[in-house]
């Protein structure tokens, strides 16, 4: 009741400062697509910093005095755009800007634009423009925007290869994943080497790992927003490419021209169709293993004050083999489908209603034919509806007002498993579903008390319903069951509730430099049972409930923000420490996959982490891109765990760096280079080995104690433009993952020194990827 | 995932490479391991002895250790000693009596290893017999069905050994043995199915039930999950790698008291 009146204290206040004001709003698109654009700085001519920045679906609204206004638009990759208003009254005005050339040392970036980065209050954010990194050299080609995002201060990549990734010292499971609203919760493909995020269909991502919205939850780390493309409304369009392991195409175009637009990409990868061709081996024909990724997008433009838009996800992994005798299939997937609506109360109230539902899961089949018939399913996922309402309302030029709420339902599948035959070591895997309500409440504003002086203030209410049905037990810190006890669907089992304040201040000196701090606390109800250092397809999401506490986190950050010549070099230095809590881990031993008793095996305890990011971007000029440096620890103490000492988590790398760069040799030639260098994982290996019964075991003097070799790598790209024709243009591109082949090592392992006849064990490695060459060809029409 | 490790490996050696690794290990100092329980049933009782080797071992024999001073103590400070046989296995003539606490106390050159646990209940066999399943298959299996009487409102965990002998020469030890809990357990029978054991004719059959406390049967599973393990590193790891938990002080293994009861009968 408390929050509820403070909510509506402070609207209240709020809405008394707004007297004798008129309001213009409207809309901003892409001339050439009609997609909404989001991000475009609106700001008055005559006070640039009086202003707003269009939101996702490109609205604006900008609330002043009556009088006389030059409105300038501006967005980097389009032309500037003014427009003069006589504002007596509440003014719609729809506004088209045009894109800039295709190449983008010719685009000129905006006053505006150059000092955005000074004086917003967003801090510990990284963007990525898809259109800007498509000629950086990636892995066998495959244009990944998770793998590039990992090349900025505060991101660092789960292993050699993969789309998984750590944010700030947090665990892989501790990033909310969002492609149009909707979470996903595995976004890799194959093992981890690849994301699920085509980037064709990708239009922007922005992830939030200091200053996190108060929108946003769920999540202790990070929140990633991924947008797919809305589909051109003017005219058809498609584009491709034809890589080593993968093809993909999009096409979009419009229903009914300014009004609606279809986008449809889809992409498939083919190594087992190569392999079949070039190999003589029968076993070979009998194999599946691939993957593809489906996306689609259709908006449909009612009338000026609503909007309606549907996109959808879907993807899998097919592994497996159809043999006479055996057939085995294992497969794993992201379904995703997101329904919003758009509507504009008026020219300072604008909503978007959204309509969810994500869908992970996998399944394994095995079924042997002979003497005995036998077959096996097995599978688990998780599965989520949600309603969203979001508001934005321009209380006036000074205060932007966010506020709305989202009731998310989750289905978690742990296992189902179906035998043909009575199995005493299986019958345990048929375990009951879990449910759960996750909802919150939330209100923010964004306060420019002066030109200079910025703040960021928003409250979100979380609440976590784990709800029955079934018998559920509760285990005390030995792991013995304190009761089981039988509970109805709906039936609430154990309810969390918390207050998660954002704070974020700036203060800019003047145009070229400031100072940021922010302060976020997030709450995390859902766990990934983990134990790999990459996402596993068969990795389980349990939720918090009897025997898992709430986990939580507490972020404190401050940034140091600089312009240098005329915005062409961007500075950026951040400090962050962060605090977690109830954060999950397993005692010695326990194996995580397939144990239906995962819950009594967990132990609870705290985290830190703390860091330093460095951030030099050069953002146009026939030769840009940035150097990135993150100096980082990230700790954890169990009391279960190294005698309660604190000890490094999995990935506690110290030094983190990357060096990205694109070079315009000529208008029709890009080079591309990518070299990274990080401190090795924290790892456990044994000191030494012990015999019981016979048997020989490894033992370990400490938890993590031991270090992987340091990473580095370079990989090279050059992209040869063809002859651009009148509608068809195409490209090739070539490119070298690891250049200098330098012998990083995916798997340590320990093995008998045979060579030598000995019976010492000697470390080896596993190189999986030294000059992996790739060749591309991409078109666009 | 085991699979999915050496595809990977195997994929590596036709794409990549293998060579040694460069990282640094530690070297632990040779320690006293235990391993073995003592017994409500005295000449169940024992305890092996060996040392523990650094990463860069020369063998993976693990010779015991024959000149260690063992006793348990009770509670009121009875010593019970034990004593090195030929093999090396120590053993003692004393019988413990369940309910009763135990230390331990070891000795071997400089290091000093203790311990302590309570002996569980002894829980009584009141029969077993082979019984008739018949399989998805159509065949019949002759499975053990164990009566005995497992405590109410609690969890219990046993070791089962079946021994066997067909022409009077002797038992002969059948078959490995079974750990389980009592979740399978029928009330009203009181009994249980273990389908691990399995009729091997006519003959003399004596089952020996161990009962054993719930930190020793954690240890053991830990054990049986760090020896499948590939304990270097992996994306595809299995299970966590660290220590199982211990009541052993100064050393390796662990100090555990079993009760058993057995049963002998003829089976035609």
């Amino acid at each position: 009741m408390k929050f509820v009146l403070s909510i509506s204290l402070f609207f209240f206040l709020l809405i008394g400062q707004a007297q004798q004001k008129f309001t213009i709003s409207g809309s901003i698109i892409d001339a050439k697509t009609g997609e909404s654009l989001m991000g475009v700085n609106v700001f008055l001519q005559s006070n640039p910093q009086k202003g707003v920045v269009s939101n996702y679906y490109g609205y604006y609204a900008l609330r002043m005095q009556p009088g006389t206004y030059t409105l300038v638009f501006s967005s980097l990759g389009y032309e500037q755009k003014e427009i003069t208003v006589v504002l007596q009254k509440d003014v719609k005005r729809n506004v088209k800007l045009i894109p800039a050339s295709e190449t983008l040392e010719k685009v000129v970036i905006s006053q505006k634009s150059k000092i955005r980065n000074v004086h917003s209050t967003v801090l510990g954010t990284n963007s990525l423009n898809v259109k800007a990194i498509e000629n950086l050299p990636v892995l066998l080609g495959e244009k990944d925007i998770l793998k590039i995002l990992q090349l900025l201060p505060g991101v660092k990549p789960a292993g050699e290869g993969q789309a998984g990734f750590y944010v700030r010292g947090g665990n892989l499971d501790e990033n909310l994943i969002l492609l149009d609203e909707a979470p996903v919760y595995n976004a890799s493909h194959l093992l981890g080497f690849f994301s699920v995020f085509n980037s064709d269909a990708i239009r922007s991502l922005k992830l939030y790992k200091g200053h996190i919205p108060a929108r946003y939850g769920s999540r202790l780390s990070s929140v990633l927003e991924v947008r797919m493309k809305e589909g051109n409304n003017q005219e058809m369009h498609g584009q491709g490419g034809i890589g080593l392991i993968s093809s993909r195409f999009t096409l979009e175009a419009p229903l009914v021209k300014d009004k609606a637009s279809f986008l449809i990409s889809g992409r498939r990868t083919y190594a087992d169709l190569l392999m079949k061709a070039i190999s003589s081996n029968p076993d070979i024909d009998h194999t599946r293993l691939y993957f593809y990724d489906l996306n689609i997008k259709t908006n449909w433009h009612i009338n000026s004050n609503n909007r309606l838009y549907l996109s959808g996800y879907f993807g899998r992994d097919i592994f497996g083999f159809d043999e006479e005798q055996d057939q085995f299939g294992f497969s794993w997937g992201n379904t995703t489908t997101t329904l919003r609506f758009n509507h504009i109360f008026n020219s300072r109230l604008f909503s978007n209603t959204s309509l969810i539902f994500s869908d992970y899961n996998y399944r394994i089949k095995l079924e042997e034919k002979g003497h005995t018939d036998f077959f096996f399913t097995l599978g688990a996922g998780i599965q989520d509806f949600s309603f969203k309402n979001d508001f934005n309302y321009y209380l006036n030029d000074r205060h932007k007002i966010n506020f709305g709420f989202d009731m998310t339902h989750h289905t978690l599948k742990p296992s189902t498993f179906e035998s043909s035959e009575y199995d005493d070591a299986f019958k345990v895997l048929n375990l009951t579903n879990r449910y759960a309500l996750e909802n919150a409440l939330y209100a923010s504003d964004e306060f420019s008390l002066s030109n200079q002086l910025k703040i960021y203030y928003g409250l979100r209410y979380t609440n976590f319903i784990h709800l029955g049905g079934g018998d559920f037990s509760k285990y005390n810190a030995q792991g013995d069951v304190e009761f089981t006890k039988h509970y109805e669907r709906w039936q609430a089992i154990k309810t969390f509730h918390g207050l998660a304040p954002r704070i974020s201040v700036s203060y800019a000196f003047n145009n070229q430099q400031s100072v940021k701090a922010a302060f976020a606390k997030t709450y995390q109800f859902l766990h990934l049972m983990s134990n790999s250092s990459s996402s596993n397809p068969t990795d389980v999401w349990m939720p918090s409930g009897l025997n898992i506490p709430a986990q939580t986190s507490y972020q404190t950050s401050l940034g140091y923000f600089r312009n240098l010549k005329d915005g062409l070099w961007e500075f950026s230095a951040e400090i962050y420490y962060k605090t977690m809590q109830n954060i999950v881990d397993y005692k010695t031993g326990t194996q995580i996959t397939l144990n239906p008793e995962v819950e009594k095996y967990l132990l609870f305890g705290q985290g830190k982490a703390y860091g330093l990011e460095l951030l030099l971007r050069k953002k146009q000029g026939k030769l840009n891109g940035w150097i990135s440096y993150t100096l980082s620890r990230s700790l954890k103490q169990f009391d279960g765990i190294n005698n309660g000492k604190w000890f490094s988590a999995r990935q506690d790398r110290i030094h983190d760096i990357s060096i990205v760069m694109n070079y315009k040799i000529s208008p029709r030639t890009d080079l591309g280079a990518v070299w990274v260098y990080y401190t090795g994982n924290a790892v456990t290996f044994p000191a030494g080995f012990y015999q019981v019964d016979g048997r020989e075991y490894p033992y370990f003097t400490e938890r993590n104690g031991g270090r992987m070799p340091n990473y580095h790598r370079l990989d090279l790209s050059v992209t040869l433009h063809n002859k651009p024709g009148k509608k068809f243009r195409s490209s090739w591109n070539f490119s070298v993952y690891n250049a200098y082949g330098h012998l990083n090592p995916y798997i340590i392992y320990f093995r008998q020194d045979w060579e030598n006849n000995s019976q010492t064990l000697k470390a080896k490695q596993i190189t999986l990827f030294r000059w992996v060459p790739s060749i591309t060809y991409n078109f666009k029409f | 995932m085991k699979k999915i490790f050496f595809t990977i490996i195997i994929f590596s050696l036709l794409t990549g490479c293998e060579k040694d690794a460069d990282i640094k290990l530690d070297e632990m100092a040779p320690t006293p391991v235990i391993e073995g329980y003592f017994s409500n049933f005295a000449p169940d009782s024992y305890f092996k002895i060996t040392m523990s080797k650094g990463f860069q071992r020369d063998s993976y024999q693990y010779e015991p250790v024959t000149d260690a001073q063992i006793s348990v103590t009770d509670s009121q400070g009875t010593q019970i000693l034990f004593y090195p046989d030929n093999e090396g296995i120590y053993r003692t003539i004393s019988n413990g009596i369940p309910g009763e606490t135990y230390t331990l106390n070891l000795i071997k050159g400089n290091h000093h290893l203790s311990a302590r646990t309570t002996m569980p209940e002894q829980i009584p066999i009141t029969d077993f017999k082979f019984m008739s399943v018949m399989q998805a298959n159509g065949d019949i299996d002759r499975q053990l069905k164990l009566y005995f009487n497992d405590p109410e409102n609690q969890t219990d965990y046993y070791m089962v050994k079946l021994f066997f002998a067909n022409n009077n020469s002797g038992y002969y030890y059948y078959g490995t043995s079974y750990y389980f809990d009592d979740s399978s357990y029928n009330e009203t029978e009181q009994s249980i199915i273990l389908p691990y054991f399995h009729y091997n004719g006519a003959g003399t059959y004596k089952i020996k039930l161990f009962h054993l406390n719930k930190a020793y049967i954690d240890y053991l599973n830990t054990l049986d999950q760090l020896g499948d393990m590939n304990y270097g590193e992996s994306p595809f790891q299995i299970a966590v790698p660290g220590n199982p938990e211990t009541n052993v002080r100064g050393g390796i293994g662990y100090f555990a008291t079993v009760a058993s009861d057995s049963l002998v009968k003829q089976i035609n």
